[in-house]
This record gives structure tokens, C-alpha cells and sequence, in this order.
């Protein structure tokens, strides 16, 4: 598949959040002001990214040549969490700046859905390792993209007049509404 | 008597305030993505249901035995062990609802409902009480998201219709809204949103009101 | 055979697991963090390193109404 389809399609076509439903607890959680949207978006991409590689060198490295594929959710789920707890303690260690921005939001990765689904689909797919780190780098952008539009929607929410029984998330599922709707109009464009 | 007056008014309870997808936000991942129809809802359910009430078992079973520093990744084990059998057996016996549940079913090991139910109850209680907070919460996950497709399938095709999953069989299918009258945007993303929103608010309403009421008797 | 690979692949990720965990529970947050608030109320993960301090958090904000 072209590499910059690939990009595309992950990132905007069948966006990880507005498409396909994956890594809402986050985002709804954490994203009402924009500069924690925009550290969790990084951090989401930096996981993501490395993760799923990790994931599938673990795969086609490990589990394939000994027949063990039906092991690949426990693998992947711990590698993630192992994952997430390296860079933690790597980042607590060596920069207290880039913990502030970032470090906040790890443990919140580990269970989110987006870092398995990425992990998981790349395997279904049947990407080579090229595919994977494209894939793996357009999804959680499309993830950054969205958290970020949405934040700067919910700032400019506070202080209006929304219903008593709407406030707070079902209002933010109402724009996340619109916002799937406007997205929606680029499928079948792939 | 007392206590089956306080169980049923924990079910109650449990299923509006404490709502898992409506009240407390967990696992709507799931539930906005395979609410296409009703169909699907009881199938994830069921399968989230077996895997909430087994982990509780389990994870209530060596709660003694797993160090405190460690008990994240044994809980995670445990889970993913479970989804995968569970995944298997869906696989194999009911090919058409695995086919439409997707990835969906490897998603429920990073579900928030399982993971924060295992810490929350089940690592802190013996296997009895366990068994009955796993249930109900499953049961309430399954009546959320029932309604949830109930409504999106109602209006998104106009029929509800339920079949076999063994075997494929249809077991009833009516139509309710004439063809042609339709609103097919429910089947999609943004008919997901909106009747998530509002069922959440419903859900938020009637808190506010028992809120409300219980102020009023407060104050007087 | 084949199910000593399994529990032995399964076996070494829990420790790998374990070991970066104790890791990260012994080393201190950096002077200048530790009162960050945290601004997510996304998950039902009890073990968030920062949901004492999002409980703390709610709980003032509960004691204030």
C-alpha cells in the first residue's frame, strides 16, 4: 500500500477517535485546556510509535518461529505497560522539564485503548515493518489532531450557557458529534 | 428483609447513578463502537460479563498471595488470559458475532470497567462479594448498552431483530418505523455520539434530581 | 514443549514488569513536580500515580461547596 495513504488514512480517513470509537476515556478526560491536550498528544504518539514497533519485533521476532501467536494479547499488553514504565523512569531521571509536560500522562497510556488497538492492528493487517512505523506514527496524530481541535472547542464552551443535565462530558460527546460528521465526509476517499 | 431491601436499592443504584458507561464514563470505547444493533450489544455483554465476574474470582483469589508492588502486572495477566480464551471460544462458536465485534473483543482487556473493578473490589474482598459486584456490574454494562443499540437500531433501520448467534437462526424481526422513514445517520459515528449524549444526560438529570430532593429534606 | 515457552515468555515480561515497576516507585518525583495537578477525569484506574492527588482534588473541591 502506498506509504503516503497509509499516512493519510490512519491520520485523517479513518481517524483513531471520530472513526473508530478507540481512546475516548482520554479524550474525553483530558481535554478541556490545550496545553495538557497537546502533552498528551505527544506523549500518545511517542508510546504509540515505540510500542507498537516493540510489539511487532516481538511478533515476528518471538512469536511466530515458536507457534505461539495465540500469546499476542498478554505479550502485547505487558510490553506496553513495561514500556510506559521505562520511559517514566527514564524521563523522571534524566529531565524534570520534559516530565512536567509529559510525565503526568503516561499512566494514563497504558490502558488506553489506542496503544493495543495500533499494536493489534498492525498485526492484522499484515504490515511489514516500513507499514508498521508509518501507521504507527499517523494514528496517534490523527489522536494529537483531534484532542487538540476539541480542546480549543470545550475552552471556548466554558462560561456559555449549556443545559444543567448536558454539562460537562454529554456536551462534549454533542461536539464530538459534529466533529465525526464533518470528518466523516472525507471516507471513501481512500 | 432489611438486606434485600438495601440489595435491590444497590441494583438500583448500581444501574442509574453508579451507571459503569453512562454515570462513571468506563468503557465507552466499546459501547459507541458495536451498538449497531442489539445483537451485538448482548454478545459484548455476555463476553464482558464472564470476564468482569472470572477475573473478580480469580484476582479476589490470590489477592493474599500477589505482593502489593506487583499486583498491576498479575491483574493484567490474569485479564488478558481470560479475554483470550473468551476470544477463542467466541471465535469458534459464535463465528458471526466475532466477525462483527472485531477488535473489539481484544479491547476488553484494556476495558476500564475490569481493571478498575479487579483494584477497586475485588483485590480488597473475599470471592463472594466479589461474584456479586462482578455480575452486577456486567449486568448493568449489558442493560447500557442494550439501550444503546435498542435506540440506533430503532431508528437507524426501523426494525429490531434478534438471531441465534450459534447458529444463525432469526428469532424475531419486526418493524417498527415504515420504510423510507428512517434516520440512517444512527447506524454512524455521529448517530453513536448523539445517543450517547443523550442517555448520558438523562443519566445526569436524574442525578441532579435526586440530588435536588435530597437538599430539600436536608434544608427542611 | 511448547506450553513451557508460553509460561516462560509470560513469566519473563511479569518480571520485566515488576522490576521496572519497583524501579519507578523508588525514584522520587523531580524537585518542581510534585504538585502538579493532574486534569484528567478519564479513568477508573485506581492506581494513577496522581489519583491520590485527583482525589484530594475533588475532595476539596466537595468540601468547598
Amino acid at each position: 500500500m502506498n506509504l503516503f495513504t497509509l499516512f493519510i488514512s490512519g491520520m485523517l480517513i479513518n481517524n483513531i477517535i471520530l472513526s473508530k470509537f478507540i481512546g475516548m476515556c482520554p479524550f474525553m478526560g483530558v481535554s478541556t485546556k490545550m496545553e495538557s491536550a497537546v502533552g498528551m498528544g505527544l506523549a500518545v504518539i511517542f508510546v504509540v510509535f515505540c510500542a507498537s514497533v516493540l510489539s511487532w519485533g516481538l511478533y515476528y521476532g518471538v512469536l511466530v518461529p515458536l507457534h505461539l501467536e495465540y500469546m499476542k494479547l498478554i505479550c502485547f499488553i505487558l510490553l506496553i505497560a513495561a514500556f510506559v514504565q521505562f520511559v517514566e523512569l527514564f524521563i523522571k531521571k534524566n529531565s524534570p522539564s520534559l516530565y512536567k509536560q509529559l510525565g503526568i500522562y503516561l499512566p494514563l497510556i497504558t490502558t488506553n485503548c489506542a496503544v493495543l488497538y495500533v499494536a493489534l492492528d498492525n498485526i492484522t493487517q499484515e504490515y511489514n515493518l516500513i507499514e508498521t512505523i508509518v501507521n504507527s506514527i499517523g494514528v496517534p496524530a490523527g489522536f494529537m489532531l483531534m484532542l487538540c481541535i476539541f480542546s480549543t472547542i470545550r475552552e471556548r464552551l466554558r462560561g456559555n450557557d449549556v443545559p444543567k443535565a448536558f454539562e460537562g462530558n454529554p456536551i462534549a460527546f454533542i461536539i464530538a458529534a459534529i466533529m465525526a460528521l464533518a470528518f466523516s465526509s472525507l471516507s471513501g476517499l481512500v | 428483609m432489611s438486606e434485600k431491601k438495601e440489595k435491590s436499592g444497590g441494583l438500583l443504584n448500581r444501574l442509574l447513578v453508579e451507571n459503569p458507561v453512562f454515570g462513571l464514563y468506563l468503557g465507552i470505547c466499546s459501547s459507541l463502537a458495536i451498538t449497531t444493533n442489539i445483537n451485538n450489544a448482548i454478545g459484548m455483554g455476555v463476553a464482558v460479563t464472564v470476564v468482569l465476574t472470572l477475573s473478580n474470582i480469580l484476582v479476589s483469589a490470590v489477592r493474599n498471595a500477589t505482593p502489593d508492588d506487583i499486583h498491576i502486572p498479575v491483574y493484567i495477566v490474569i485479564i488478558a488470559t481470560l479475554v483470550t480464551i473468551v476470544g477463542m471460544l467466541i471465535q469458534a462458536y459464535t463465528p458471526s458475532l466475532y466477525s462483527a465485534l472485531g477488535a473489539f473483543i481484544d479491547l476488553i482487556v484494556v476495558n476500564c470497567i475490569i481493571l478498575g473493578r479487579a483494584e477497586a473490589f475485588a483485590s480488597m474482598n473475599p470471592i463472594g462479594p466479589s461474584i456479586a459486584d462482578g455480575l452486577s456490574m456486567g449486568f448493568s454494562y449489558t442493560l447500557s448498552i442494550m439501550a444503546m443499540s435498542f435506540i440506533r437500531q430503532l431508528l437507524g433501520t426501523g426494525t429490531l431483530s434478534l438471531s441465534n448467534p450459534f447458529t444463525n437462526a432469526e428469532i424475531f424481526s419486526l418493524r417498527l418505523i415504515p420504510e423510507g422513514f428512517e434516520l440512517p445517520f444512527f447506524k454512524e459515528q455521529f448517530g453513536a455520539f448523539i445517543t450517547f449524549a443523550c442517555l448520558a444526560a438523562a443519566v445526569a438529570a436524574y442525578k441532579n434530581h435526586l440530588e435536588n430532593a435530597s437538599k430539600k429534606k436536608g434544608s427542611k | 514443549m511448547q506450553v513451557i515457552f508460553a509460561i516462560l515468555i509470560a513469566a519473563v515480561l511479569v518480571g520485566l514488569n515488576a522490576f521496572l515497576y519497583i524501579r519507578n516507585r523508588q525514584t522520587p518525583v523531580p524537585e518542581g513536580c510534585e504538585n502538579i495537578k493532574p486534569d484528567c477525569a478519564a479513568c477508573g484506574i485506581g492506581d494513577c500515580a496522581l489519583r491520590s492527588k485527583f482525589l484530594e482534588m475533588k475532595e476539596e473541591e466537595n468540601g468547598d461547596h
